[in-house]
């Protein structure tokens, strides 16, 4: 009989036990917090509007005005102004849903070439393409991290775990990628005026990017390791 | 034997009651706080919990049916004693007359 209660007692601390972990997972705001303080992607917008545009979720932002979003009931995106900075955080049930999983996020300005593509997939967050006009992104996923600011040339490195950009007076490009990387996708252009998408399969490519005043390099993050240097 | 038959089944029955009432309002909160995707969550432990309750409904079962036939053994074992008594009663009662 005691062997009964104790039967009975593991199987109801099991089945609770399982319910309360998962309770704990879906209404925890950070329930794993390192691995979503991982995946948050901030934008800093200083001009034009900002339209977030899904399948499912469309999220409207002006400066200055706020933001709006609209979400499916099954898949959410939190997203909010920090001092200034758009903050997209797909939730921990939009990372752990099976449902949301290849959903694609399109972050992109209006009227210009900007385009921010942002992909949740299998729990983990992959940066896709930057277009960077007057935009500031900066991705920290488990994969990569993209921290780009666009002043005058450009100095852009990306690994599997590390993608940096920084800008300076170019007067030309020059881009090694890693012989195991896929197909990457390079976009020139000045302040979003004139747009020059370029597909790199080579090892090694070099491409002009003194496109003056400001020019725009747009780097998939996908290549396993990726490497643009703007010369001024 | 009886009174460890209820025992048994009145744990059954709370501990059953205390789980899937449990259960449930953690479905209800996951519904609230995640709407669908919180129930298509609680599927699983759904899943586990009545998987689960298959065995331990066999064991409370098993162990009814255990404590009935003990009770019956003891049952047996009674009669068989009082029958002996009877028997030895009516011995003597045969031999005072006598």
């Amino acid at each position: 009989m005691a062997s009964f209660y104790g039967k009975l007692a593991l199987a109801a601390l099991a089945v609770l036990g399982l319910a309360s972990v998962l309770l704990a997972v879906l209404l925890a705001p950070h329930p794993l917090s390192l691995a979503l303080e991982a995946r948050r992607f901030n934008v800093t917008l200083t001009s034009g509007n900002l339209v977030i545009v899904s399948r499912s979720v469309s999220i409207s932002v002006e400066p200055g005005r706020g933001v709006t979003v609209y979400d499916s009931p099954l898949c959410r995106i939190r997203v909010g102004m920090d001092k200034g900075v758009l903050v997209v955080e797909p939730s921990a049930r939009y990372l752990f849903n099976p449902f949301c999983w290849g959903m694609r996020v399109v972050i992109g300005v209006p009227g210009r070439v900007a385009n921010l593509s942002l992909n949740v997939d299998a729990g983990s967050v992959v940066l896709e393409d930057v277009t960077v006009g007057r935009l500031q992104a900066r991705l920290v996923a488990s994969t990569a991290r993209l921290n780009a600011t666009i002043t005058e040339s450009m100095v852009l490195e990306a690994t599997a775990s590390t993608v940096r950009a920084r800008v300076s007076a170019p007067k030309s490009a020059r881009i090694v990628v890693d012989a195991s990387s896929s197909t990457l996708s390079l976009v020139l252009g000045s302040r979003g005026a004139r747009v020059q998408p370029v597909r790199v399969t080579a090892s090694s490519f070099s491409v002009r990017c003194g496109v003056a005043p400001g020019p725009l390099v747009l780097v998939s993050a996908r290549a396993s390791s990726v490497r643009v240097v703007c010369e001024g | 034997m009886e009174r460890e038959t209820r025992e048994i089944d009145r744990a059954f029955i709370l501990v059953t009651a205390a789980v899937f009432i449990g259960l449930t309002a953690a479905t209800v909160a996951a519904e609230l706080a995640a709407g669908l995707e919180g129930v298509v969550f609680f599927f699983v432990a759904w899943v586990v919990a009545v998987s689960v309750w298959a065995r331990v409904v066999r064991e409370w079962l098993n162990e009814r049916s255990r404590l009935s036939s003990v009770s019956r053994d003891v049952e047996a074992m009674l009669l068989e004693e009082v029958r002996r008594l009877r028997e030895s009663i009516e011995a003597l009662r045969k031999s005072l007359e006598s």
